[in-house]
């Protein structure tokens, strides 16, 4: 009687641990810290469209497009535009991003693609 | 003792039943934080692809007027009716980061009633200096329609906007010059037709002061005359070109023509 009692008690707290681990609200957590990470190369992209709007996109020449996103640009955002898939060389070496986004641009004549990294420094 | 071990037994089923509880409670809490932060990073997504792609048909039919303008030469009798039967339509459509989206323009000639309203200023501020109305220039009525799934389905956004968007044409201009140098032309050319010297230097008198009146306004103006096919009459032309106009795609010439009679 007893071992059976000691084996379900066991059984039991074995069971509930192992919910325990499975049910780990650590996941959901970071989900949300990526999610809220992610959202700032979204921003930079946004801020960057905004502000030099779809017309100097659509007709500036790619040196002229280039400057613009290294002028926007800082030490831990890095911004970069493709024009008909050629891009700006921003980074030499692309590091790993903590999170990155692009937009594709399909605008007449050309195809811009505005490209952002969050980089640790 | 067996007692003990019963009570024992049962404290930790209800205390490991417990922390199973408010593991899974807080889990439950965490997994709707994150699916709420997912959901709300896939909509503020959505809502500002939505500006870029309204923004990019727009820049798609405007480039398209454009291209119109510039390749066809419009006719000083019936300008106004050239321009107010201008239409275009473009869309763009694609995948961006999971988001598939569609969007549309149908661009039209503003109505009087819409420029009635006199707002200069719209909020499709990313086609700017293009949006708003522009007085004297082509505005357009531009109907924008963009639909969007995102999340695998589970977040849509759909917007249904009309934007006032303009060519800085100078209609408006072209107009007072066609009337002006037809006229001016046919004045000077009116009676003198029958001795052609005579209408030459009524026609080079009157020129000069034509194409100076035309640049003033940012046309380049030609213009030419020659003897009707009987008795005094004569015929005249001119042509107005409105160089280098800030079009979406870079400048472009807009060209008008005109013609007129003496009998």
């Amino acid at each position: 009687m007893r071992f059976l009692d000691i084996a379900v008690a066991s059984g039991y707290a074995a069971v509930c641990l192992s919910l325990v681990v499975v049910m780990n609200p650590v996941a959901p957590r970071e989900s949300a810290a990526v999610a809220a990470t992610q959202s700032r190369p979204d921003s930079a992209i946004a801020a960057y469209v905004e502000h030099v709007g779809l017309p100097f996109l659509t007709k500036s020449s790619a040196p002229a497009i280039c400057a613009s996103v290294a002028d926007s640009s800082n030490a831990t955002l890095v911004l970069d535009v493709l024009v008909q898939g050629a891009d700006c060389g921003q980074l030499a070496s692309r590091p790993t991003p903590l999170a990155s986004s692009s937009l594709t641009l399909s605008l007449p004549g050309r195809v811009v693609v505005v490209e952002a990294w969050l980089v640790r420094r | 003792m067996a007692r003990k071990a019963i009570a024992a037994t049962l404290a930790s089923v209800l205390l490991f039943t417990a922390l199973v509880a408010a593991d899974a409670t807080m889990m439950t809490a965490e997994d709707n934080l994150a699916a709420s932060a997912q959901t709300a990073h896939i909509e503020s997504k959505e809502q500002v692809l939505s500006e870029y792609s309204l923004g990019a048909a727009s820049m798609q039919v405007l480039a398209r007027v454009q291209s119109n303008l510039s390749s066809s030469i419009a006719d000083c009798a019936d300008l106004g009716q050239y321009l107010g039967s201008i239409s275009a339509a473009g869309s763009v459509f694609g995948d961006v980061g999971g988001i598939t989206f569609s969007s549309t323009a149908k661009a039209a000639a503003a109505s009087a009633a819409t420029l009635a309203q006199g707002p200069e200023s719209d909020n499709l501020t990313i086609v700017a200096p293009f949006s708003g109305y522009d007085s004297g220039a082509l505005n357009l009525q531009v109907a924008l329609s963009v639909n969007e799934v995102g999340g695998g389905g589970t977040v849509s956004l759909e917007r249904h906007e009309v934007h006032v968007l303009h060519l800085p044409i100078s209609s408006d201009s072209a107009s007072s010059l066609c009337s002006s140098s037809l006229g001016a032309l046919g004045a000077a050319l009116s009676g003198r037709s029958c001795n052609a010297s005579s209408a030459q230097a009524a026609f080079e008198s009157v020129v000069p002061q034509l194409v100076e009146q035309a640049a003033v306004r940012g046309f380049f103006l030609a213009a030419g005359w020659q003897p009707g096919v009987s008795g005094c009459s004569s015929t005249y032309w001119i042509m107005l070109v409105e160089l280098g106009v800030e079009g979406v795609t870079g400048s472009f010439d807009w060209a008008v023509r005109g013609s007129g009679a003496t009998s």
